[in-house]
């Protein structure tokens, strides 16, 4: 039980590490969508959704929170703090329903893009309320033609990584399916307590 | 908690996209046209450049004048913030303080475009004709 707590703890820090790095890189690059100033790539988001599918619902909330906590010290603007955890969380809320109600049907791409989308124009929604200036909203379809490109984007990158990532590292200590397929994780969990 | 592994199975076996995707897409590409639409058809000529730096007036400026200088922008407490041009009617910002830099990218001429610089809590707006009449009348 104990180890199986570690082994989740794990995996969350290393999906975290990954997503700051992949946050971190995508401030240094260029804007790369110039027509939407303050439109992003979101890398990390890639994270986000591989976490979701892989790791589960709750795992991926810690990831989520910790990411946009932790982005948001070496920007050193206290207002970041707000803008990324809200753009994070919606985004991972619109995603996290999507997967849970419509995920065989819709695909993975769809999905990011909902959430490219939705992080996009609760972020405008959140620099709106920022400044005060209810006519920033008059920004939001350029933001949304960004998050097209860029949620198409970052889907395509979500379904060839969970596509090719070897699925044993996420079945291994699973906490769902505990009756069905955990025979033969747990096999593997017995005979590695027991050589200790 | 955990995952669904028949879920993740199917998806791992699945293409790329899907037939409802396109629910997705049509969707979102109307939002988008509809938006387009409503924010261009508000568009109208401009007379007047307004800033407000954290959330307070800082100026108004004519978008007639053509700046030899560039109008700088202070917070404050005095901290030089950015420049702001105006030259046959567009607008736009150089020298920002802020670590990315976006508000540069930015150059408008019709109002109600707006140029932002986040981090520095600076707003700039053109102000059209209408909205001048309406506040002094």
């Amino acid at each position: 039980m104990k180890n199986k707590l570690l082994y989740r703890i794990a995996r969350i820090g290393i999906f975290t590490s990954i997503a700051l790095v992949m946050h971190y890189l995508e401030s240094l690059l260029p804007p790369i969508l110039v027509f939407a100033p303050g439109a992003k790539m979101g890398l990390a988001n890639v994270v986000t959704l591989t976490a979701l599918i892989l790791l589960g619902y709750v795992d991926t909330f810690v990831i989520v929170v910790v990411r946009c906590g932790l982005s948001a010290l070496y920007s050193s603007n206290p207002f970041s703090v707000v803008y990324s955890l809200g753009g994070g969380l919606a985004a991972y809320a619109v995603m996290a329903l999507l997967y849970k109600f419509a995920s065989p049907k819709i695909s993975i791409t769809a999905i990011s893009l909902s959430g490219a989308v939705t992080h996009n124009v609760v972020q405008t929604l959140i620099a709106s309320a920022i400044v005060e200036q209810i006519n920033l909203i008059l920004m939001i379809p350029l933001m949304l033609s960004a998050s097209l490109i860029a949620g198409l984007f970052i889907g395509l990158v979500a379904h060839y990584i969970i596509k090719c990532l070897p699925l044993s590292l996420f079945t291994k200590f699973n906490t769902a399916n505990a009756s069905g397929s955990s025979t033969y994780e747990d096999s593997i969990f017995n005979d590695h307590s027991k050589q200790n | 908690m955990g995952i669904n592994i028949e879920k993740v199975k199917k998806i791992r076996e699945s293409k790329p996209f899907s037939l409802w995707d396109l629910a997705v897409f049509i969707t979102i590409i109307t939002a988008i046209v509809i938006l387009f639409v409503f924010s261009f058809s508000s568009q109208k000529e401009g007379t007047k450049v307004v800033v407000y730096v954290e959330n307070e007036f800082y100026g108004e400026y004519s978008l007639k004048e053509n700046t030899q200088e560039p109008i700088p922008v202070y917070n404050k407490d005095g901290k030089f913030l950015l420049n702001m041009h105006i030259k046959d009617g567009v607008v736009w910002v150089t020298d920002a303080t802020s670590p990315r830099r976006l508000c540069e990218l930015s150059r408008i001429s019709k109002a109600p475009q707006q140029i932002i610089d986040l981090p520095n809590r600076v707003f700039i707006e053109i102000v059209g004709e209408s909205d001048i009449d309406y506040i002094s009348g």
